[in-house]
């Protein structure tokens, strides 16, 4: 006990003296979620609409006029020859164009359907299939009481009335910074004494190397809760995402998730011979497919099958489902034990794979 | 110049004996194009959805068979009551419900206005808006419609998507994961550039040479823009063979831009590197700098538009979202120059910075 209490402080020691790694580890973290999370929203808004209109009628201009008044438009531009839309398409002003052709008001006033064109840039797939579909949302509505279906759709949206992607992704990006943190310090607590030559020093004290791993572990794990405790207020006092469930269960779950970051990350310190391979298998082998491969922004029911069982293997996938359970659906420990199970498992595995591969490089 | 030559063959001399390092910055990234191009899609199928029918007559077993062969959805139950539905949403078993009230089908006969309930998972509200939209469609397809009273015939449109006819997910998600792969891989190629001599000792001998900093640190950056741009060269092919991206336009620009991407790139890491004093500490900047900023801030999966003024601002620091658009607007779009001379200007404006920020900087260490 005595001895994993030196080692404890001789690692708080040496995180202390690097003056630029304290103010990395504590403010980047609450000011990479202040910016991420704002940048982190699906909702699609304010695309750049060209409007060419050659019908010149109030009907079109009333039409024009709705689609800037919803918030999912700005009209960027107005032609008056269709062969111009082209080229706002090409280089980017326009992501959609509207053209209202000639006889549009006639049409509509002889009680047959007024036909506009839609051109939409399909290179940015997502906001394109969006931007069409809102774009028949205000069609429809000019169009008014023309057709009305007689089977109306309600929808109930549960644990986000609003759909407001934000209090989907902050959550996310919350996790997803705690991961980054606490697995690239661990990853370079072994092999830089290795390279700097110190872990011999270490290998000749009494210390165990079980002892030793532990001792690079639990500085790191409070690190990376007091990074935890730090973002969270941002998350619910900045963004607003509300917290349904209890503070308490999350940070109980939060413990198993840290086991697999910081066991990553001690198994890559193991396996590389120097900080250069173990920046590359961290940010490439290790920490890719967690952000990829976890659900974050990607749907993993989207993934082809042999890459759903991939996901099982991926911590982030099981933390960010606690997260976005306790915050958006205040589901408890009795909704998410599965999913902690997991966690622990998978850390525990992973720390038993980083104390072996320790024990073959000393021999 | 002669100098940066000779600096260049140093670097790759120490490179040779670490072939590993050499094989990873190269193969890596295209291997993980392969991997992410396949496993990525924002085409969302798959639903859940649960059936809760307590209607039971023919029009409602119609509408819930347009669903589950709609081709978005998997049928992951049907129910009787919707209590049940609680546990299934908090579960995460379902992801919507389609909820037919009872009188549905005889209001249907009757030709009465009736509505039906669907209830869907807000948490991921992407998906389900999505969702939304799809059911939508299918409800207005298989119902019948009346007329609106009032004069005025309804508006239509005639879509059409270019450059990407089917709004396949991979055309757009394919050029934005090459642009995040070949960023991390020129930033973590220098990061440790610099660092690495200093924390080793051997700055002092390199101090001792005759070299002027901007020698130095060209002649470190020249062996891994070798290495970065044969990588990218893999990448894009990987992606156009694969992926059915096409290259519309000049393969010459494409170079280009792709080179100046990858010197912007590598600048950063070199930056990262002389302002560093430990190993340590460049990778977690280098690392924090280029991964989450490239993927959240260059459009590559979030739009920009839809981001607040002030972060539309901080984007313009972020290379990526200059490459992006051109990459797209040449490989997708078959764009000349002289639609997207901004971005590249916007590339060479932050390569220069960043290169003379890290001369300076080297200098001044020195």
């Amino acid at each position: 006990m005595h001895a994993l209490l030196v080692i404890l402080v001789k690692e708080l020691r040496q995180l202390r003296r690097d003056p630029k790694l304290v103010p990395i580890l504590f403010v980047a973290p609450v000011f990479q979620l202040v910016i991420l999370g704002y940048a982190a929203t699906t909702d699609v808004r304010r695309v750049e609409l060209a409007v060419c209109d050659l019908d010149r009628s109030a009907a079109s201009r009333s039409l024009v006029q709705r689609f800037a008044g919803s918030t999912y438009f700005r009209v960027a531009a107005h032609v008056d020859d269709q062969t111009r839309l082209d080229r706002l398409l090409q280089d980017g002003t326009a992501r959609v164009a509207l053209t209202i052709p000639a006889g549009f008001a006639a049409e509509r006033l002889a009680g047959r359907a007024g036909t506009v064109q839609l051109l939409a840039d399909g290179s940015d797939a997502m906001t394109g299939t969006a931007a069409l579909g809102y774009a028949n949302g205000v069609l429809h509505a000019e169009g008014g009481a023309g057709a009305r279906p007689l089977v109306e759709l309600r929808p109930l949206v549960l644990y986000n009335p609003d759909l407001v992607s934000r209090n989907f992704m902050v959550p996310a990006v919350v996790s997803l910074i705690l991961m980054v943190m606490t697995m690239m310090l661990t990853a370079m607590a072994i092999v830089r004494e290795a390279e700097i030559g110190t872990l011999e020093q270490l290998l000749v004290t009494p210390l165990t190397p079980g002892l030793l791993i532990l001792g690079k572990l639990v500085p790191y794990a409070l690190v990376g809760l007091v990074e935890a405790l730090s973002t969270l207020p941002v998350a619910l006092l900045w963004f607003r995402v509300p917290l349904r469930g209890s503070l308490l269960n999350l940070l109980v779950l939060t413990v198993p998730f840290m086991l697999c970051t910081l066991g990553l990350g001690l198994l890559i310190s193991t396996l590389s011979r120097t900080q250069q391979q173990a920046m590359m298998l961290t940010a490439f082998v290790f920490m890719m497919p967690q952000i990829y491969l976890s659900g974050f922004a990607f749907p993993i029911q989207n993934m082809p099958l042999g890459f759903q069982f991939v996901t099982y293997l991926v911590p982030l996938r099981y933390y960010i489902t606690i997260l976005r359970g306790v915050f958006l659906k205040g589901v408890g420990i009795g909704g998410l034990w599965p999913e902690g199970l997991a966690l622990t498992g998978l850390g525990l595995g992973t720390l038993l794979l980083a104390r072996l591969r320790f024990r073959r490089r000393l021999g | 110049m002669r100098r940066t030559l000779a600096v260049a063959v140093k670097e790759l001399l120490q490179l040779r004996r670490d072939w590993r390092v050499v094989l990873t910055l190269v193969v890596l990234p295209m291997a993980l194009v392969l991997i992410y191009g396949y496993a990525l899609s924002f085409d969302v199928e798959h639903v859940r959805l649960v059936i809760v029918d307590r209607d039971g007559s023919r029009a409602a077993r119609e509408v819930a068979q347009a669903f589950a062969s709609s081709g978005h959805f998997d049928l992951a139950g049907t129910s009787r009551d919707v209590r049940e539905l609680d546990r299934l949403f908090d579960s995460g078993r379902a992801q919507a419900a389609l909820v037919v009230p009872a009188g549905y089908g005889a209001a249907l006969a009757a030709r009465r206005p009736t509505a039906l309930q669907l209830v869907l998972d807000g948490a991921d509200s992407q998906t389900a808006t999505t969702v939304l939209a799809y059911a939508r469609h299918i409800v207005a397809s298989v119902t019948p419609a009346v007329r609106g009273e009032n004069g005025g015939g309804p508006v239509v449109a005639a879509p059409l998507v270019w450059f990407n006819p089917d709004l396949a997910s991979a055309r757009f998600l394919v050029p934005g994961l090459v642009a995040f792969i070949l960023m991390i891989t020129a930033v973590i190629a220098t990061a440790l550039a610099v660092v690495r001599e200093k924390e080793r000792g051997t700055m002092e001998s390199l101090r001792a040479t005759p070299l002027g900093a901007l020698e130095l640190l060209a002649g470190k950056a020249l062996p891994y823009l070798l290495i970065a741009s044969a990588a990218a060269a893999g990448s894009l092919a990987l992606a156009w063979a694969l992926f059915d991206v096409p290259v519309r336009g000049s393969l010459g620009w494409l170079a280009l831009v792709t080179v100046l991407y990858l010197v912007g790139g590598l600048g950063w890491g070199v930056l990262v590197s002389t302002l560093a004093d430990s190993q340590q500490v460049a990778f977690q900047v280098s690392l924090l700098s280029s991964m989450l900023p490239t993927m959240l801030l260059s459009g590559f999966i979030f739009p920009i538009s839809s981001m607040p003024a002030a972060l539309q601002w901080i984007s313009h620091i972020v290379p990526a979202r200059y490459y992006l658009v051109a990459l797209r607007a040449i490989v997708l779009k078959g764009a000349g120059p002289e639609m997207w001379w901004q971005q590249v200007v916007g590339l060479s404006v932050y390569a220069a910075v960043v290169g003379a920020l890290a001369t300076a900087r080297t200098v001044r260490s020195l």
